[in-house]
């Protein structure tokens, strides 16, 4: 062997060893590359362009059992068994999953954060039910468009149609109401005008509540008018009631759908047979009515595993809140009862929170009304029906509600199979608005309360407005719009021969629905922090003034935008104590005291009071 | 060379091969080039990026560059250790007078594997002190065995390519060329900081870099990997273990 063969046969290993190294190196990183594209969790698909893989579509109507759907700019261009997937595209790998519409929520009143809430729940659409209606142009051009959103988009009712004093005027905007002497046609041709997408109307009494209280609220022939005149405008008309006899006197009215399935009690057959016949659909909004009636199925739907890391703070508040406090199983019974009965008998059921109203909370509840719905003897498939197809084709909406070619792509992938076990709704995967992602985030938890020194006096304004822990600051009704003012200084000569006093002095003027002015005292470092003060049991102070009443405000709770509880006091031409125990601030959470303010209300005009020796003991 | 030489009797293999590395490893720790980079530097890292920058709020990061910067002291143990010495070991002919030494010609390639390994095993346990006591990270017994495990092992295919670098560069050349292929390697491989903090380049063509596949197989441990399967790391590493041994040996059988 010479050395020249010997090179030869030792070739061919260095050469396969490159070869390798190269080809493993290059499977790398196309293995890795494909990975990393089919990662749906790790690359957000932005580009509008996508497809989902095995998953079970629910497409508002039908199932299909494994099957893709097709994004481009925003729109489903194909859904099917089996659709051919364009190269390099983005897909979702869904096996195990469930694909739905984005849900329609056919009850709700939105404003603040509301429409961002709701998409973090997968619903993607609303139907609001009463607001004012300045915001209903900007709402069309949002829904119009096709452009990435973090919002669900609205249909509205503007203004519900009420009378004067009646339900609906009670919520601090005001609004315009129908008497005897309205002109009902030019009224609606207002609304409409305004951009009403429907009209609602109001049939409130209180009647069926047994609350000693009783509303003015629109007579037969004004409903009857009402539904004309929306008919004539080419809107559908659909009624809040509480009792049957409303609820009969809005069907022969010639009502289209019901808000509110009324709880009064059990829907007669006849009732059910007109509302079957005369196809009129209803929004039973169970979960407020589970509210009304003392449940705590909101605090429940807000301890659910899956829904509750979504919650922000207000939502936990809300969905903990009860429209009454004393149970009345009967009444929830009831419109239970009432849905089964009217399901049975084929009339359209449309799924409805009524959020935020106690009890409730924007999207999450939605996910709590689909459940009442299947106890109340839909299948899990007939109530996403109700909260997809059916609420568009009712409230004329064409360009959502379904999975289908040339739809919206609003969608919602959540894990496991709701058409089986319908709480699957609130294990959300994905939601997409308009095509593209929700970057779905959990909100903050609430701060932790913090600790305040033992030091029971806060301030007794010998030398200025130090406090003994806090701060002090001016509150007004400005930060809601309103036009109301205040100075507060330290003041020469105070309570029992001191040195100094809080002096408090301004106007209060008209500009908001609840005017008020005044000082507040923060407990904590920062402005509206919670600090803890269980430990309290009495707010003390002295207090000189110009003989009005005025009010002893204290903020607490989760939220810092909660209503604050009131205690009220007189403030005198002498200086005298007034001790407010912190037991009377009904509802206030001592362990997260946010704030105490002393303010001014109605009525209109100036006022002017003294503070001093303010203690917590 | 044929010849069989009469070795005495009780004088076995692995008597030879533990003789070796106790001389090597003496060689080693006398040598402050190599020992304090190798020994300190991931350690030093891991502290000053791992638990005072990152670890501060949660113990996220603790882990994920416990993980890490194992696989980087594993790296630069294989690497300098295989790299530097062969590289001197040439140049001053200490291969020519191992011939005639009465020593086994694997003894050499065996004690530098295992104080690689050693050396790996000793930084990943100071990575591991420093992130129970400093970084709050706690992993379940069978975690630590297995991270430990694979960090050692990890240091291998490195040790395969060091014997590459090393049986090419001079002695001079050798130190900088490792250095020129460790740091980036490690930085690309996303061991200092995640390559998702990264322009999507980097995460695109990190699965050119060994280190990336040793990184993922222990963030598989700590439960922080991405989503390639584990084979594919495994096919990597094994591929270019032997790919760089089999160049190696062929360059040394020529060269030496």
């Amino acid at each position: 062997m010479t050395q020249e063969n010997g090179y030869r046969q030792r070739r061919w290993p260095a050469v396969a060893a490159v070869v390798a190294l190269v080809a493993v190196l290059g499977v790398a990183v196309a293995v890795a590359g494909r990975q990393q594209a089919t990662d749906s969790t790790a690359k957000p698909a932005t580009d509008g362009t996508f497809a989902i893989r095995n998953a079970r579509i629910f497409d508002g109507v039908e199932v299909i059992e494994r099957g893709t759907v097709l994004v481009r700019d925003g729109l489903i261009e194909a859904v099917a068994a089996d659709v051919a997937v364009p190269d390099g595209i983005t897909v979702v790998d869904a096996d195990g999953k469930t694909l739905l519409p984005g849900l329609i929520d056919a009850h709700v009143h939105a404003w603040g954060d509301a429409q961002q809430d709701m998409l973090r729940f997968g619903v993607t659409t609303a139907l609001d039910m009463h607001g004012m209606p300045e915001r209903l142009p900007a709402l069309r051009t949002q829904r119009e468009s096709t452009a990435p959103g973090a919002q669900a988009d609205l249909w509205a009712a503007g203004y519900a149609v009420t009378a004067p004093g009646g339900h609906g005027t009670q919520y601090g905007f005001p609004v315009p109401t129908v008497d005897a002497d309205t002109d009902i046609p030019a009224f609606i041709a207002a609304r409409v005008a305004e951009g009403d997408d429907f009209i609602k109307l109001i049939v409130e009494d209180l009647s069926g509540y047994a609350s000693g209280r009783t509303l003015p609220t629109l007579d037969a022939a004004q409903v009857r008018a009402v539904v004309d005149a929306a008919h004539a405008h080419d809107r559908i008309a659909v009624a809040h009631v509480s009792t049957q006899s409303s609820a009969r006197e809005v069907l022969d009215a010639g009502i289209d759908g019901f808000v509110h399935v009324a709880d009064d009690a059990v829907v007669d057959d006849a009732f059910v047979a007109d509302v079957a016949r005369r196809d009129v659909f209803v929004v039973p909004t169970l979960v407020v009515i589970a509210s009304v009636a003392g449940s705590d199925a909101g605090r429940t739907l807000a301890q659910d595993s899956a829904l509750s890391p979504w919650l922000t703070p207000e939502q936990r508040d809300s969905l903990g809140a009860r429209m009454s406090t004393a149970p009345k199983p009967q009444r929830l019974a009831d419109a239970i009862d009432s849905v089964r009965r009217l399901h049975a008998a084929g009339a359209t059921i449309l799924a409805g929170s009524d959020a935020p109203n106690a009890g409730t909370a924007q999207g999450a509840s939605l996910h709590g009304e689909l459940a009442l719905l299947v106890q109340a003897g839909l299948t899990p498939r007939q109530a996403l029906v109700a909260a997809t197809s059916a609420p568009a084709a009712r409230f004329g909406i064409v360009d959502r509600g379904r999975i289908a070619p040339g739809l919206r792509a609003d969608l919602v992938l959540v894990d496991g199979n709701p058409l089986d076990d319908i709480t699957a709704t609130r294990r959300i995967h994905t939601v997409w608005k308009n095509g593209a992602r929700v970057e779905r985030t959990k909100p903050a938890a609430a701060l932790a309360a913090g600790a305040v020194p033992g030091d029971t006096r806060i301030s007794d304004f010998e030398t200025g407005l130090d406090a003994g822990f806090g701060s002090w600051a001016p509150t007004t009704d400005q930060m809601a719009g309103g036009a109301s003012t205040v100075a507060h200084a330290r003041i020469e000569g105070g309570a029992n021969g001191s040195a100094g006093a809080l002096s408090v002095a301004g106007e209060i003027k008209t500009g908001f629905a609840f005017p008020w002015s005044g000082v507040i005292f923060f407990p904590a470092a920062q402005a509206m922090q919670p600090a803890d003060l269980s430990s309290r049991g009495e707010l003390v102070f002295r207090v000189r003034g110009d003989g009005r009443r005025y009010n002893a405000l204290l903020f607490s709770g989760a939220s810092p935008t909660a209503m604050p509880a009131m205690q009220g006091f007189e403030a005198g031409s002498e200086w005298a104590e007034v001790r407010l125990p912190l037991s009377g601030f009904a509802g206030a959470d001592l362990s997260q005291v946010r704030g105490i303010a002393w303010t001014a209300g109605q009525p209109e005009g100036t006022f002017a009071f003294a503070l001093d020796d303010v203690e917590l003991r | 060379m044929e010849t069989a030489f009469d070795t005495g009797p009780g004088v076995s293999l692995w008597r030879c091969y533990l003789l070796d590395t106790r001389c090597e490893l003496l060689r080693l720790l006398r040598e402050p080039m190599y020992i304090i980079p190798t020994l300190l530097f991931p350690a030093l890292f891991y502290v000053m990026f791992g638990l005072l920058l990152g670890g501060r709020g949660s113990s996220e990061a603790a882990r994920y560059l416990l993980a890490t910067y194992g696989v980087f002291g594993a790296m630069g143990a294989g690497l300098f250790g295989f790299a530097v010495t062969l590289s001197i070991d040439r140049e001053r002919g200490f291969f020519a007078l191992r011939r005639a030494l009465p020593a086994p010609p694997s003894a050499w390639l065996v004690s530098r594997l295992l104080i690689a390994m050693l050396f790996a095993l000793a930084i990943v346990l100071e990575l591991a002190t420093l992130a129970t006591v400093f970084g709050g990270v706690t992993l379940a017994a069978g975690q630590w065995a297995l991270l430990w495990t694979i960090t050692v092992l990890g240091a291998l295919p490195f040790c395969a390519i060091g014997l590459l670098l090393g049986s090419i560069a001079s002695a001079n050349a050798a130190p900088a060329w490792v250095n020129l292929l460790f740091l980036p390697m490690a930085f690309l491989s996303g061991l200092w900081l995640p390559l998702s903090m990264l322009p999507g380049i980097f995460a695109k063509l990190a699965p050119l870099w060994p280190a990336w596949h040793l990184a993922q197989i222990a963030l598989g441990v700590t439960g922080q990997a991405g989503a390639t399967p584990l084979w594919l790391h495994l096919l990597v590493l094994c591929v270019v273990t032997v790919a760089c041994c089999v160049l190696a040996l062929r360059r040394l059988a020529r060269a030496v």
